[in-house]
């Protein structure tokens, strides 16, 4: 007799996969499958997790008020409290497009928890705006996976290597696993990360959906202290993220070249960086700068996307969204920000720094 | 020989005389200040070794040992850090005063007693080993048609080949010699000795005005159509160190294969070696550590040296061979010699003998990836290991090749092509000296788009030539000081620390959880760090060929690789647009842009969100912003139903209300604001 499929294949290998994944489980009692890897202690992170981005509509900044709290208390009950950390990210901007873009950050942030407060030019060099959002809290990936990891093992969640599975995804959102002649199905695969969309979605719905960016990741060799442990600049899509032992990971739009050149830009003006490592990849980015979420026109495989450094931190958000649980806020935030949605004149858009560069 | 403890004597026949050294031309040279002697012909490393230094500094409270991967960079003038130069490729000058270069220790002048008279006492924890050299700006551009790295057989044949093409060829050798590692492995039945193939390639080479021979250069990195390498020159008492751009539009890589290191704790004490190493080092300048020695192998071709040690008069005690019932003709003939043999054995632990300058070796029974009991210390001279050989990759993945890792051959091998670049030799995958060099010719047939050649093994079957085993692994252990090592290079990374913390989880002063973080490792990782990793079960299989490619990169300085790659955009940054794409029906679809004026003088910031009233601040209300200036004048965008000049409204500005009146409409852009310049959606 074969199994029952489970309720849920989640494809992902990103820490809002992991999560989104334990709470479909945990809280909301399905049965489910995660399909991802765990390779954040070898491999050069694709992006960071951070509780604060460079969001201009509030109502994201409202979502992610109720959320952060959630999902801090999440994490400390999953044991992954030693994996987060509390710090001050700076995000700052040298273009008046990104300018514009940091002022909506500021005042659609106002008045939910986000306290920012504006850096003195001198802080940063001529011409360059920033802000300081206080007291974000940033999530150390290859310290977190192996707790989530045990945290999903503990709630009963099977977990299928990525790298290894033969993965099929029917038109009606189904999902068939192949791990050596074993085959496990699943009712609704959510494809939670852009790895995972990238690999299951047919192209031509990739190419309608979303702006594919060239993205690189740059490891250095220990530095002097950047200004903060995170930093972003919103122009170049580009963030910066200083270890312990000195060492910046810096993660930015375009080719090796181009990311290496504003790399040295921005950081090399008083200080040597030497070259650890680094890795090219591709991103998924909505046209109007907003997230995707949600299966398209009501079939196939449910899609997160677009949600950026704060995705992480949405999930609890999201598995109440994904089992019909939502509030009335969430549901009209992940509602309106389905795929298919008109682009052109999109009535979610947020900033999007590949429309930004494009335009320069 | 005087001052030279570590020099082979002459007054026997043996074949470790040093080929390169001039015994009749004796040199004295000053590092950091003490005196060193050598021979004409020596490097500065060989005549350190020779002199009785074998030790970096300290790292993490252990000795490092000093070789030919690990030795620190010097200046021949104190703290010029532009004329850096490399032990092992700089040599040794009559009344030269060469200075180590970084974090050395702060030295009294007074006598070095102790590991101090046998250190170059650098504080490895202050500063890792650096390469300058791999940050300075390029002397000279070097045009050729085609570039060989690597000037072993298989560099040397493909240098030939394509001259032969009427092609002009830079051939790029580290060492002061071609030839490579090829007399180390020795030859097959029916095969010409290495010595024979070396000669004839050099002689070859020799007369051919098409190919250039750089000696002493390392090829720093390797980019389509470049290669950027360092070189050491020598005019009369005075050695300059230069990089150089050679531009090139075929590239073959004969890099070679790089010896693995048995991971077991003190395998990067003084005095523990890499056979090939300790070969060369005898072979070439007659230098060897020590009058007794342990090896301990996984590969049958080691077993030649201690035959050859024989015959110079070094004892090896044992050779430990983690193969339990290993077959080999060497195996056979080291048996001859009467040199005990172990089968199933590895090193466990190398800690510094209780007395004088040897080690304490530990062996441990070793069957189906088990270790079991571990046999007595024994004092030795000199370990030699044998971890088996990794194709050298690094600058493969870095030209954007690709590789996976081979579970049978224990290694990470290449996969896939490059255009207009070939490997060649060892670091293709290729074993015997008969196949590397037809994978020589190969390489340029591939790259001048000709006939290609096949690459045929001449390979013994493997129930008499037994396979090579995994590198050797011990876990760390409980009861000694010792640590171990990923990989013998610049590196210093050590294997997860698999002691799991005693405490109860919720206890405050717990150790964490044992991680392992490649990926917070702020140092380019060697690909033999990669392998040793890829055994150790801290990168999966899968991933291995991935990692390689994304940490085995030029460690360069990035500023420069900026300027070398795009300079900056300096044309100024467009303004911003009045009506930016993010705010597109942010306020509704009947949004205006209005001027706007403060009811007192005050300049009404961007991103300022407008309010019907003063009651509301949650910015979800706001029907209106701020978007910009015109002069003196602030530019918003209104989304009010049926607004008019004069009205008013609040705007909220770091959390104060502000009054402010609609003073005029503002005739819309010419188009619509829209997501231009990305590719429109379907």
């Amino acid at each position: 007799m074969s199994e029952a499929p489970a309720d849920f294949a989640v494809v992902g290998s990103t820490p809002l996969a992991r999560l989104v994944a334990g709470l479909l489980a945990g809280v909301h009692g399905k049965r489910v499958i995660w399909v991802g890897d765990s390779h954040a202690a070898f491999r050069l992170p694709r992006g960071i997790d951070l509780s604060v981005g460079p969001m201009t509509r509030p109502e994201s900044w409202a979502l992610l008020s109720q959320a952060v709290p959630e999902t801090v208390k999440l994490l400390a009950k999953a044991g992954g409290k030693a994996s987060t950390m509390r710090l001050d990210p700076i995000f700052f901007a040298d273009t008046p497009i990104g300018q514009q873009a940091m002022a909506f950050v500021c005042s659609s942030a106002a008045g939910f928890s986000a306290a920012i407060e504006p850096l003195p030019s001198e802080h940063l060099g001529k011409g360059r705006e920033g802000i300081v959002l206080r007291d974000a809290l940033y999530l150390q990936r290859d310290r977190l996976e192996p707790v989530l990891d045990r945290w999903l093992e503990g709630l009963g969640v099977t977990r299928l290597p990525l790298v290894q599975v033969r993965l099929t995804i029917a038109p009606n959102g189904s999902a068939s696993m192949d791990l050596e002649g074993k085959v496990t199905e699943a009712t609704r695969a959510i494809l939670a990360d852009d790895e995972a969309i990238l690999g299951h979605l047919p192209p031509e719905a990739v190419a309608s959906l979303f702006y594919r960016q060239a993205m690189t990741t740059i490891l250095t060799e220990p530095t002097f202290p950047l200004a903060a442990r995170v930093m972003l600049q919103i122009d170049a899509d580009l963030s910066f993220t200083q270890g312990s032992h000195g060492g910046v990971i810096a993660i930015g739009a375009g080719g090796h070249d181009a990311c290496v050149s504003h790399i040295g830009v921005l950081l090399g003006a008083n200080r040597q960086l030497r070259q650890a490592g680094g890795n090219s990849h591709d991103s998924l980015r909505s046209h109007d700068g907003a997230p995707i979420v949600g299966s398209i026109n009501g079939t196939g495989p449910e899609l997160l996307a677009g949600l950026g450094a704060t995705g992480a931190f949405l999930a609890p958000a999201l598995a109440r969204w994904f089992v019909g649980a939502a509030t009335t806020d969430e549901l009209a935030y992940f509602a309106a920000r389905i795929p298919g949605r008109p682009m052109a004149h999109s009535t979610v858009a947020d900033y999007a720094p590949h429309a930004a560069l494009a335009a320069a | 020989m005087k001052g030279q403890p570590n020099r082979l004597g002459i007054d026997k026949q043996h074949g470790f005389h040093g080929t390169e050294i001039d015994r009749s031309k004796p040199l004295k040279f000053h590092l950091d200040g003490r005196t060193i002697s050598g021979f004409a012909g020596d490097t500065v490393l060989s005549a350190a070794l020779a002199s009785g230094i074998d030790m970096v500094g300290e790292f993490d409270g252990q000795p490092i040992g000093l070789s030919g991967r690990f030795s620190p960079a010097m200046t021949q003038r104190r703290g010029k850090a532009a004329q850096t130069l490399p032990m092992q490729r700089t040599p040794a000058l009559d009344g030269a005063e060469f200075h180590t270069f970084g974090g050395r220790l702060r030295r009294l002048r007074l006598p070095a007693f102790g590991n101090k008279r046998r250190s170059l006492q650098q504080n490895l924890d202050r500063a890792a080993l650096a390469s300058p050299w791999h940050d300075q700006q390029p002397h000279a551009l070097i045009t050729t048609d085609v570039v060989v790295v690597g000037g072993g057989v298989a560099g040397m044949i493909a240098a030939l080949a394509a001259a032969r093409t009427g092609a002009s060829v830079t051939l790029l050798e580290a060492s002061p010699l071609l030839g490579g590692s090829a007399r180390y492995f020795g030859s097959q039945e029916g095969d010409e000795t290495p010595d024979q193939t070396i000669s004839q390639l050099s002689a070859a080479i020799a007369v051919t005005d098409a190919i250039t021979v750089i000696l002493r250069a390392q090829v720093l990195a390797v980019h389509s159509g470049r290669v950027r390498a360092h070189r050491v020159l020598v005019d009369g008492t005075t050695v300059t160190g230069e990089v150089i751009d050679l531009a090139a539009p075929r590239i073959i890589l004969a890099t070679g294969a790089i010896e693995r290191l048995p991971v077991f704790p003190g395998n990067r004490q003084p005095r523990v070696m890499t056979t090939l190493e300790a070969y060369l080092l005898a072979e070439r300048y007659g230098v060897w550590l020590g009058r007794s020695a342990i090896l301990a192998t996984v590969h049958s071709a080691a077993y030649r040296l201690p035959m050859l040690l024989t015959d110079a008069g070094v004892a090896t005690q044992k050779i430990a061979d983690s193969r339990t019932d290993p077959q080999s003709r060497f195996i056979e003939f080291s048996r001859a010699y009467g040199i005990m043999q172990a089968g199933g054995t590895i090193p466990a632990l190398a800690a510094p003998a209780a007395k004088g300058l040897g080690l304490s070796v530990t062996l441990q029974l070793f069957f189906d990836g088990y270790a079991a009991h571990a046999e007595a210390p024994v004092p030795t001279d000199l370990l030699l290991v044998c971890g088996g050989w990794q194709p050298d990759l690094t600058l493969w993945h870095m030209a954007g090749g690709r590789s996976r890792w081979n579970a049978e051959r224990h290694r990470i091998e290449p996969i896939g092509a490059l255009p207009q670049m070939a490997l060649a030799g060892s670091a293709a995958g290729h074993f015997s000296k008969h196949a590397c060099l037809l994978s020589g010719q190969d390489a340029v047939d591939k790259l001048f788009g000709a006939p290609r050649t096949p690459v045929v093994e001449l390979t013994i079957d493997p129930a008499y030539e037994t396979l090579d085993a995994p590198t050797p692994k011990v876990p760390r252990s409980e009861t000694t000081e010792q640590v171990s090592y990923l990989d013998a290079g610049l590196n210093l990374i050590q294997p997860p620390d698999p002691r799991p913390s005693t405490k109860r989880p919720w206890w405050p002063f717990r150790r964490p959880e044992p991680t392992w973080s490649l990926a917070d490792q702020p140092r380019s990782l060697g690909i033999v760090d990669v392998a040793a990793g890829v055994q150790l079960g801290g990168i999966p299989v899968e991933s291995a060929g991935i990692v390689a490619q994304e940490r085995t990169v030029a460690s360069g300085d990035l500023i420069d690789a900026a300027r070398l790659a795009l300079l900056p955009d300096l044309r100024p940054a467009p303004p911003a647009p009045r009506v930016p794409a993010f705010l597109v029906g942010r306020f509704g679809p009947e949004q205006q842009v209005w001027m706007v004026a403060p009811a007192e003088p005050r300049i009404l910031p961007v991103g300022a969100l407008i309010f019907v009233n003063s009651d509301q601040s949650d910015s979800r209300q706001a029907i209106g912003a701020v978007v910009g200036h015109d002069g003196d004048s602030a530019i918003a965008l209104i989304g009010k139903a049926s607004p008019h000049a004069g009205e008013g409204l609040t705007l909220r500005d770091q959390g104060r209300s502000i009054a402010i009146r609609l003073v005029e409409p503002v005739a819309p852009p010419q188009s619509s604001p829209t997501f231009s310049g990305v590719p429109s959606p379907a």
